[in-house]
């Protein structure tokens, strides 16, 4: 039992800090602990890794928004909370942006509980149907977030350019290109952006607005209804799965789709361990590294499941109480130099990861992303990136 | 000239720069085929290789043992390949 207890803590404690940290996601901490597994599985159980990686990987998921809302530097879950979390951070609700993506993950957390076992039953008789349906889904919304926009003609031509883009810098052959991809257009072009209109962060107020319960019916129908596809479809993940599902209903607020965000990064994390169970598929790193240490049984799905909706309840907490302490010191902090120190960190992590073709992607996606914002598009348009080469991957 | 037109303009030759590159890029993945399972998809095992290869529409009728050069993307385990080339022995 203690050695359960501590495992958990310390994935905790590591999700704690692959979240704070911009660039560095669990699929790294992950990478190191299939590689040192041999060593490690002589001192502990193979469950005892799958516990400390769900631990993590859950830890990571409710953190990661923080960084994203305060500095502006995503993660591939979070590259679409950035634009709603940015701008509660210069209305000094900073906090309660964060309060409502960590509803969201705990909702998703919690709603994993009923979706697993409905996922387990029907997986594997719908998993052929969605792979042939899939790319006649993808172009209709991509049509749909198109029609919906003000500027359509260059709100289309900035959708086609990020769809070249992504197809570029998907197949110029470097580790992690996610990195590099979503960081030019929504992080580093944010971050340049507001070093260049000399933003200034307001005080922050110190609590956190609470959704009202009408406010959780959108975000909670779209999660339940394309997370569980995006968890087990290749080529699509949570970034795919929030544009997605943000325009089933035809309104969503901003609100709401940070409470969206937050429930699909939970869900698809949870449900890609229901899928490789299943179908025997990982769609996650972090299913993944499971895949390379355990053959996981019906009990052990059981087991992840309640593990993340126990961890996802002290995530909420600690997520809460981490964005307070941050949101105290934030307006004390020279933001400026505080935006070039992260630039500086961003394109560090991108070379140690994606090396020099990695910079060239940044480089491009942050002209593109700065050009966007400049025209007046809408930056989420910019997910044209991953949705122009997932409709050709889908192509029948 | 202004900047959300300077911004566009790099863009633009960054794309095709980047798109050309990804036209001459040395394939991802090279090795002997181990294992091929077809279902919706094909996924190819290569022997000492860790990551699958998935390839959708891509019919080159392999059999275990051929040589084969994969390009594509590598995103975590799967390598989803746009193209392979059986190399000849």
């Amino acid at each position: 039992m203690l050695t359960f207890i501590l495992t958990v803590f310390f994935g905790i404690i590591f999700g704690i800090i692959t979240g704070l940290i911009p660039g560095v996601h669990t699929n790294l901490i992950s990478v190191i602990l299939i590689a040192l597994s041999p060593p490690l599985l002589q001192y502990f159980s193979p469950l005892s890794l799958v516990i400390f990686i769900v631990s993590m990987s859950i830890t990571n998921i409710f953190i990661e928004f923080i960084p994203s809302v305060f500095l502006g530097a995503p993660d591939e879950d979070t590259a679409l909370s950035i634009m709603p979390g940015h701008e509660l951070l210069m209305e000094g609700k900073a906090n309660t942006a964060i309060f409502l993506s960590s509803t969201g993950s705990l909702i998703g957390s919690i709603l994993l509980i009923a979706l697993a076992p409905i996922m387990m039953i029907f997986l594997n008789s719908i998993y052929s149907f969605f792979v042939k349906m899939m790319f006649f889904f993808l172009v209709w919304i991509s049509i749909f977030m198109i029609c919906t926009t003000s500027k359509k003609v260059l709100t289309t031509i900035f959708f086609l350019l990020s769809g070249f883009f992504g197809l570029g810098a998907l197949n110029i052959g470097i580790s992690e290109p996610l990195l590099p991809l979503l960081t030019g257009l929504f992080g580093t072009s944010g971050i340049i952006y507001s070093i260049k209109e000399k933003t200034k962060i307001p005080k922050q107020e110190d609590y956190a607005e609470k959704p009202k319960i009408k406010d959780l019916f959108k975000p909670i129908v779209s999660g339940l209804l394309v997370s569980p596809i995006c968890s087990f479809l290749p080529g699509l993940g949570s970034s795919q799965a929030t544009i997605v599902s943000s325009k089933i209903f035809k309104e969503i607020t901003r609100k709401q789709f940070l409470i969206l965000n937050g429930i699909i990064n939970a869900l698809v994390m949870g449900l890609s361990f229901v899928a490789l169970f299943t179908i025997q598929k990982s769609r996650t790193g972090s299913a993944n590294a499971i895949s390379k240490i355990l053959t996981l049984t019906q009990n052990d799905v059981i087991l992840i499941i309640s593990l993340i909706t126990v961890v996802g309840i002290i995530d909420f907490f600690l997520s809460i109480y981490i964005s307070r302490k941050v949101s105290k010191i934030i307006n004390k902090i020279n933001y400026q130099k505080l935006s070039y120190l992260i630039l500086f960190f961003l394109v560090i992590i991108v070379i140690i990861i994606s090396r020099l073709k990695g910079i060239l992607v940044l480089s491009i996606g942050t002209c593109l992303g700065l050009s966007a914002q400049y025209y007046g598009v809408k930056k989420g348009i910019l997910m044209g990136c991953l949705l122009i080469p997932t409709i050709i991957y889908y192509f029948p | 000239m202004k900047p959300e037109k300077i911004f566009l303009l790099l863009s633009l030759i960054g794309i095709f720069i980047l798109l050309i590159l990804s036209n001459f890029n040395a394939p991802i993945v090279e090795g002997k085929v181990s294992k091929i399972k077809t279902s919706e998809h094909t996924t190819i095992y290569l022997e000492n290789i860790n990551e699958s290869v998935m390839a959708l529409n891509i019919n080159l009728n392999l059999t275990t043992s051929d040589i084969i050069k994969v390009y594509g993307t590598k995103q975590e385990n799967t390598i989803f390949a746009t193209k392979i080339s059986r190399k000849k022995c």
